[in-house]
């Protein structure tokens, strides 16, 4: 633990790690620099030396071309050749200059190079000595010592005409001049030694054959004369030739065949020794580059172990603090030795949260104190609350179970009703039928004194059907048993089949009736059949209680910002009725007076489903009336009836065949 | 129309209502064919294979949508029209004749004028094109 603590404390004011690792990176940024210049130089050099392989190679060709033009300035002795010579050597030159500094820059030994110049030079000078040998001959036989010796020849030749001897003697002299003659061209053609010393003797022999055969005379003088100044220049040209060197071993040719061989020499090992190097270099550079990636790898390692070791393990030591104290061990001590670095930064951060945890503890127990002796006094008084809840619930419940049992004995009287009517009904249908076909036989028999009886029992039956049919609908409201179902219709469409079905019952009592219906009352979504049947109710209503009146349906739709009404009016001019009327006008069973039900007809419970179908779908029911004032009848209804605004009743069981309709 | 080749099944409980209507529909030409309960009705209509069919809603043993879905899950008794004859139409009985696939529904007490010509309508349009033509659905 002490070790642990040594090292995180540390007694070298540590570098902030952030700048650690920026000298790590710092160490990788120069080493792969080093070794992608190293890379970089080898390629270079390498290009380098195969340049300077390619120069030697250059010039080993332009040697050869010296070589060409030399020989054909000999052979040819043409001046073209000699200033081919003069322009390739200057080539040369600087070729061997260029190569001079290439040397210099690959360090390579460059004494081979300064003989091969010294050579070259040698062979220049050689080349121009040569030349001027050759000039001196001449090419034909008329210019240089050529020349000279064709005139000496012409003029022993005129002079032989001259001597005063015979003919044969003339010819037999002039013979020999002719060997004399070939002598030169072989000396010239084959450029051998052996013809001077056979013209000297036949030259010899030729004096000797003039003084003994040719009298005294200012001509044989004359002759000889010419003679000794043929061989003369005979002589001459002999030594320039041999001078110029008869074959390649020999004289001029002879060392510039042997410069150019050494300087053919030089270039063949300065060659080698630049392939030499190109291994050597190649080589050399690749071991360097592979130690120096080798070192520095290592050396990154071994930076990166370190700089690990230097963070992992302090953030270790200090993440072992930090769990201590999440686990409340508050005792831990943290080392207050001051480091420069991050980890400097977070033991103090630590000795802070320690110093807040410390406070906050103390601060937490004092209020757990004060919290449970809270709870305590909390404890006590809910106790005591929950008694008093009890004995409330226990009241509720039994309020709720009254009302629970009255609303099921209202349910199932309207059950009662329900299928009570349904048992009613179907009799009923029997008697109506009958009556009806009993009817149609006696109009077809023409009892018609017993067809209006008939007719009576069929008005009963169906009147008795009508009222029956309305207890039924009641009764389904009441039991929560009336489910809506929503349409979406023209308000207009509905008016037209309604008034269409009201108007013969109008027209019965000489009624006018008039519709007030704009187009733009536009569409609704409600329970077609539903408001059908209150329109139909109303019309049939105002029909029933007035005689040579006047009955108005108007529709009209009220805009609202929380959704359009539309509200439907029935107005008529008929009986009316009184204040007190008027309260009990939508209560069942109460049609304004029994002499009504009489002299009317109707159930008495029309108004009552309507009040109800009206709140069913949303919406009222209004009247205004007085005595013989007639009554106007209202429903206000919203526009768009939503599904789920239709209020159900779940809580009753068995809404499947609870009423047979 | 020649309704003197016309079938009809009335599949009915009660027996006063069977009776009568019956007879006044023998009298307006049909051969009318009886059914007391829905079992009987699905038999019946099976076995007689009638142009039409009325059935009455409430009834023992299967009431009328019951043996209506097996007469319409039946491919060989699929097209004949069947009329619901429902007491006092609510609004839930009229959509589910709808939804269940009753061709028309008649109110009772029947308006007789106006179902003999539904049943008209329906026999045209049996023989015909049933797609177009509607026949009138206001029973009352």
């Amino acid at each position: 633990m002490t070790l642990r603590h040594y090292r995180i404390s540390g007694r070298v004011r540590k570098l902030p790690i952030r700048i650690k690792l920026s000298l790590l990176s710092v160490l990788v940024v120069l080493s792969l620099s080093s070794i992608l210049y190293l890379s970089w130089y080898r390629d270079a050099s390498l290009r380098e030396m195969n340049e300077t392989r390619t120069a030697l190679m250059s010039m080993d060709k332009m040697l050869l071309s010296l070589e060409r033009s030399e020989n054909n300035f000999v052979n040819l002795f043409d001046n073209r050749h000699r200033d081919e010579f003069s322009e390739t050597f200057e080539k040369f030159v600087s070729s061997t200059e260029n190569l001079k500094i290439r040397f210099w820059s690959l360090g390579l030994p460059i004494a081979t190079l300064e003989r091969l110049v010294e050579l070259t030079s040698e062979y220049r000078y050689l080349f121009e000595i040569m030349a001027e040998q050759l000039t001196k001959i001449g090419q034909n036989g008329k210019e240089g010592l050529r020349g000279e010796l064709t005139d000496a020849l012409a003029k022993t030749e005129a002079s032989l005409q001259h001597i005063p001897t015979d003919e044969n003697t003339r010819i037999a002299l002039h013979r020999r001049v002719i060997i004399l003659q070939l002598f030169t061209k072989d000396l010239l053609l084959h450029k051998d030694t052996t013809h001077v010393e056979r013209f000297q003797s036949n030259f010899d022999t030729l004096m000797m054959d003039v003084a003994n055969a040719v009298p005294e005379s200012p001509e044989r003088t004359d002759l000889v004369g010419n003679l000794h100044n043929y061989q003369a220049i005979f002589l001459n040209l002999a030594e320039t030739v041999q001078q110029i060197g008869l074959d390649f071993d020999h004289g001029l040719r002879g060392k510039i065949a042997w410069t150019v061989a050494q300087s053919h020499q030089s270039i063949r090992s300065m060659t080698a020794q630049v392939n030499a190097a190109i291994e050597r270099q190649e080589v050399h550079l690749n071991i360097i580059i592979g130690t120096l990636a080798g070192l520095f790898s290592l050396l990154f390692l071994i930076a990166l172990m370190f700089l690990g070791r230097s963070i992992s393990t302090p953030i270790r030591e200090v993440t072992d603090i930090m769990t201590r104290l999440a686990d409340g061990n508050l005792t831990v001590q943290i080392p207050d030795q001051p480091r420069r670095d991050e980890i400097g930064d977070m033991l103090r951060a630590l000795r802070v949260f320690k110093m807040g945890a410390i406070i906050r503890r103390r601060t937490q127990e004092e209020l757990r104190t004060a919290h449970n002796e809270l709870e305590n006094r909390v404890e006590e008084r809910t106790r005591e609350l929950s008694e008093e809840i009890q004995e409330r619930k226990r009241a509720e419940s039994a309020l709720l179970a009254a009302r629970e049992q009255a609303e099921s004995a209202n349910k199932a009287k309207s059950m009662f009703i329900a299928n009570m009517s349904h048992e009613l009904r179907t009799p009923l249908n029997a008697i109506i039928g009958y009556s009806e076909m009993l009817k149609e036989d006696t109009v077809d028999l023409g009892y018609s004194s017993i067809s209006d009886d008939l007719d009576k029992i069929h008005s009963a039956g169906r009147h008795l059907l009508g009222i029956i049919n309305e207890i039924l609908d009641l009764s389904k409201i009441e039991a929560g048993r009336i489910d809506l179902s929503i349409d979406y219709f023209a308000v207009q469409d509905v008016v037209d089949t309604v008034c269409g079905t009201v108007r013969p019952l109008i027209a019965a009592n000489n009624n006018t009736f008039e519709i007030i219906c704009n187009p733009d009352v536009g569409d609704m979504q409600t329970d077609l059949t539903r408001l059908r049947q209150i329109l139909f109710n109303f019309l049939s209503n105002a029909a029933k209680f007035t005689t040579d009146g006047k009955i108005t349906l108007s529709a009209v739709r009220e805009p609202d910002i929380e959704g359009d009404s539309l509200v439907f009016t029935v107005s008529d001019t008929g009986i009316g009725m009184s204040k007190d009327q008027l309260d009990v006008v939508f209560e069942p069973f109460t049609q304004a007076d029994t002499s009504t039900t009489r002299k009317y007809g109707g159930t008495g419970l029309g108004l009552t489903v309507n009040r109800e179908f009206a709140r069913l779908m949303g919406g009222e029911v209004m009247v205004k009336s007085a005595p013989d004032e007639g009554s106007t009848f209202t429903v206000r209804l919203p526009a768009v009836l939503n599904a789920n605004d239709v209020e159900h009743d779940h809580e009753h069981p068995d809404t499947q065949n609870g009423i047979k309709s | 129309m020649d309704t003197h080749m016309t079938t009809v099944l009335l599949v009915e409980d009660n027996e006063l209502n069977r009776d009568m209507l019956s007879r006044r529909l023998e009298r307006m030409g049909y051969i009318v064919e009886l059914a007391v309960d829905g079992r009987d009705g699905v038999e019946k209509t099976k076995r007689l294979m009638p142009d039409l069919v009325l059935m009455d809603i409430n009834m023992p043993v299967l009431d009328g949508w019951q043996a209506l879905r097996l007469l319409k899950d039946d491919p060989q008794t699929r097209h004949i029209p069947v009329i619901a004859l429902t007491a006092h139409a609510m609004t839930s009985d009229r959509d589910k004749a709808d939804e269940i696939g009753f061709n028309d529904y008649a109110t009772k007490p029947v308006d007789f004028p106006a179902l003999v010509h539904m049943i008209e309508a329906w026999l045209g349009r049996a023989v015909g094109n049933p797609e177009h033509v509607e026949p009138a659905r206001d029973g009352t």
